[in-house]
């Protein structure tokens, strides 16, 4: 199920808070527990039992690993073979056919491969659960000793299939079983409408224009028309994806839990290092704890340094997809990052901010390139159409700017923080009344926009 | 799980204004496209002509061309083209293409036997009046008309009828089409709906229950139809796999017509211009064709689509059945 949809918002959410609400203490993680199997089921019932294996290796793991502590050679030994077997599992379902069509590539063989459907949100939850044995291990929790909780953990619906990914340790102290207080629960569902207007008034719609462009190929595809359809994708994406985080943290809230934030207007950003650190910063952070510092940090020389950013960020980009370009989207950010380390940022210290903006934005944009477009080939075209055109503009294109300009502003307006200095300023009643009523329209416009949905795309199938 | 999904996205409270709301708030965001149908000058609506499948094209006509040499009747072609081809000076702004021009005229220059019928030249001539309905995506009994007067110098049996002193009289005046219920578009104003035959002459025996059942006899308008939503189907009672309009004032010549809807509102013409027509709707009639034709007296045929119906039609094959 996925949070925009009518049976999510008017069927599935209402019955899974009163029930949520009316069952007293810990027993309404039983009522949880269901509700996330019920929503992960609804679309994938197979994988519910892949689910639920993967919840059970890793309870017993971090039993184990707590278990064995007074001997650090066995509990680390549970903990390797638990990682092998949690990336083993993501391996088989995410990455075979990609790993087996690479090898024929190189080697000329033609091995076939019988394509499996890819388990709703397994990095995000594969991720989660890996972070619980390893956080044991390091002694940074203890283990939990009741399946209940952490089987509810790991399959909690609201961010089960698109983040953020939440860690263990950051989590398991709020199953008090308590009810959220009645501000959580308001504070959330105003979360929860600012999310699912991001998606559906500014995601989807914007997506229709990368839609169209993405369709038409080189010689036809203007430059204008190719700038268009990339910049209508950066804002599809940062809506997208960051709309279902302020959803997922929204119906945390309404549980009474607290989730991490994801994204702090990325596009704000004057160089990628902060463009990075505002981005899906979950997953970033757990990059950086669970693989970069492990592997050595910046703590074994530049020249290791250097060697642990490419390493990280061909993960990086490869955990977006089982493709060759996302591992080229990653190595395309490991180059920058390594540049601005190197000598970039110090340099920008001297470059008037606009310019530097400037930049972070076009190297954002041009990134997107690599990540939306599976072809290499294709891709080249497209970066060509971009910057070597013939054909500046065509009617069709004239078209699609007149129409969709008010919302490509207004995107672009609310890709900054404007709006919460605006409102900050605004005394406090009124920053109230305008608040709840902008709210309730956007709520209700967004129904409407669902009611009669034509274009409600699910971009982190591949994730 | 779908199934459910989309249940609920159907039944939902107050649909229709949902529809609008969402219509409006795009409208107002500056859009002029809303599910396929565009909002032109005066609150017209057109409907969206994509470029068609131009492989299914060729292979559409390869059947009308095989279809047409294993006759002995003469067979001819009439493609319609749409509002937004006609009248593309009422578009919104940097919306008109030539993709249905090149589609007809690709559609045309493929023929290898049957006569293509030229109706875009007298239509453009008379762009500037309400050729089309504004909700809808037929033409109104005047654009028939006009079509009408270029099929009858065309067609090789037709009996000349003389349609210059004609006058309309209209028979409803809140006619909201197809293209008003699915843009959401509901503040546009309606059409009226004229006619110009009375029909007086001719009977229509309509084979809705299929083929085999009897006939249900009526004339060439159902009155009843105007109290629907649907009240294009005023013409001739709505879908039916077969029709037979009789008019025995007229000396014998028939016509097959292979058809969709538009036909409907240009049958009133025909049938003063055939003593029988034979209206076969390929979507539903599921007999041989070709022993239609050894079994009923045909003096010619004429196939005639709308463009776009034509580039998604995948009955066509059936003519060689």
């Amino acid at each position: 199920m996925v949070f925009s949809s009518l049976t999510f918002i008017y069927v599935f959410l209402p019955i899974v808070l009163i029930g949520y609400y009316l069952i007293p203490s810990k027993a309404k993680y039983y009522w949880l527990f269901l509700a996330n199997l019920v929503f992960y089921g609804w679309g994938e019932p197979v994988y519910v039992v892949l689910m639920l294996f993967s919840i059970f290796i890793n309870f017993i793991s971090g039993l184990l690993v707590d278990y064995y502590s007074p001997s650090p050679a066995k509990s680390k030994n549970v903990l390797v073979a638990t990682i092998i077997v949690d990336i083993a599992l993501l391996g088989y379902f995410k990455y075979a056919g990609f790993i087996l069509q690479t090898f024929n590539t190189i080697t000329g063989s033609s091995f076939t491969w019988k394509d499996i459907i890819l388990p709703l949100g397994i990095s995000f939850y594969t991720f989660q659960a890996m972070s619980y044995p390893i956080d044991v291990y390091w002694k940074k929790v203890p283990a939990q000793k009741n399946i209940l909780i952490f089987g509810t953990y790991i399959s909690m619906f609201p961010q089960l299939i698109a983040g953020p990914i939440v860690r263990y340790e950051q989590i398991s102290r709020q199953f008090t079983g308590r009810n959220p207080s009645l501000s959580e629960i308001s504070s959330g569902i105003q979360r929860f409408i600012i999310g699912l207007s991001k998606k559906v008034l500014i995601a989807n719609n914007v997506g229709l224009i990368w839609d169209h462009y993405s369709t038409i190929l080189s010689p036809d595809l203007s430059l204008l028309g190719a700038w268009l359809g990339i910049i209508a994708f950066t804002l599809q994406i940062y809506f997208d994806f960051s709309g279902y985080s302020d959803m997922a943290i929204g119906l945390g809230k309404m549980l009474g839990f607290s989730f991490p934030e994801n994204f702090r207007f990325p596009y704000m950003s004057s160089s990628i290092t902060e463009f990075w650190r505002r981005w899906h910063i979950t997953l970033g952070s757990w990059f950086r704890d669970y693989v970069y510092i492990p592997l050595g940090g910046n703590r074994k020389g530049i020249f290791r340094q250097i060697l642990n950013i490419i390493i990280v960020w061909a993960i990086t980009g490869l955990w977006h997809g089982a493709s060759w370009n996302f591992v080229l989207w990653g190595l395309y950010y490991a180059v920058l990052l390594i540049i601005e380390k190197l000598f970039l940022l110090k340099l920008q210290k001297h470059i008037p901010s606009f310019v530097n903006h400037l930049y972070a934005l076009i190297a954002v944009v041009c990134g997107w390139v690599l990540f939306q477009i599976t072809s290499i080939g294709d891709m080249f075209s497209y970066l060509q159409a971009m910057f070597s055109n013939n054909l500046l503009y065509a009617a069709s294109d004239i078209h699609m700017l007149l129409s969709n300009a008010i919302i490509i502003i207004a995107a672009g307006f609310f890709s900054t923080d404007w709006i919460y200095r605006i409102t900050n300023k605004l005394p406090e009643k009124a920053a109230f009344i305008s608040k709840t009523c902008i709210l309730i329209a956007l709520f209700l416009v967004s129904t409407a926009f669902l009611v009669n949905e034509t274009y409600n795309p699910f971009l982190y199938f591949r994730f | 799980m779908e199934k459910a999904d989309n249940y609920i996205a159907d039944h939902f409270p107050f649909r229709d204004t949902w529809i609008t709301v969402k219509a409006a708030c795009e409208y107002a965001a500056g859009k002029r496209l809303s599910n396929g149908i565009y909002y032109g000058e005066n609150g017209q609506l057109f409907p969206q002509f994509n470029v068609p499948d131009y492989s299914k094209l060729e292979q559409k006509i390869d059947w009308i061309n095989s279809f047409s040499s294993s006759l002995s009747s003469p067979v001819s072609i009439c493609l319609i083209p749409s509002a937004s081809d006609i009248q593309k000076d009422r578009l919104p702004l940097y919306t008109s293409s030539t993709a249905e021009e090149d589609a007809i005229r690709f559609c045309y220059d493929k023929l290898n036997g049957p006569q293509s019928i030229d109706i875009r030249s007298l239509l453009l001539e008379h762009q500037s009046e309400n050729i089309y309905y504004r909700t809808d995506h037929h033409w109104t009994s005047y654009g028939a008309k006009i079509a009408f007067d270029t099929l009858q110098d065309n067609l090789y049996s037709a009996k000349k009828y003389d349609t210059s002193s004609l006058s309309a009289t209209t028979v409803c005046d809140d006619f909201y089409g197809t293209s008003y219920s699915s843009s959401g578009y509901t503040w546009v104003a309606p059409d009226t709906i004229d006619t110009y035959i009375n029909g007086n002459d001719a009977i229509v025996e309509s084979f809705r229950s299929g083929v085999q059942n009897e006939p249900v006899i009526s004339g060439l308008y159902d009155e009843s139809m105007l109290q629907e939503k649907d009240k294009y189907s005023y013409f001739l009672g709505g879908i039916s796999p077969l029709i037979h309009i009789q008019n025995s004032n007229l000396a014998p010549s028939s016509l097959l017509l292979i058809r969709d809807s538009y036909s409907d509102s240009i049958a009133p013409f025909l049938s003063q211009a055939y003593s029988d027509i034979y209206l076969i709707d390929l979507r539903y009639y599921k007999e041989s064709i070709q022993q239609f034709i050894q079994t009923h007296p045909i003096d010619e045929i004429l196939i005639m689509y709308s463009m776009k119906n034509f580039a998604e039609d995948n009955n066509l094959g059936l003519l060689l059945g």
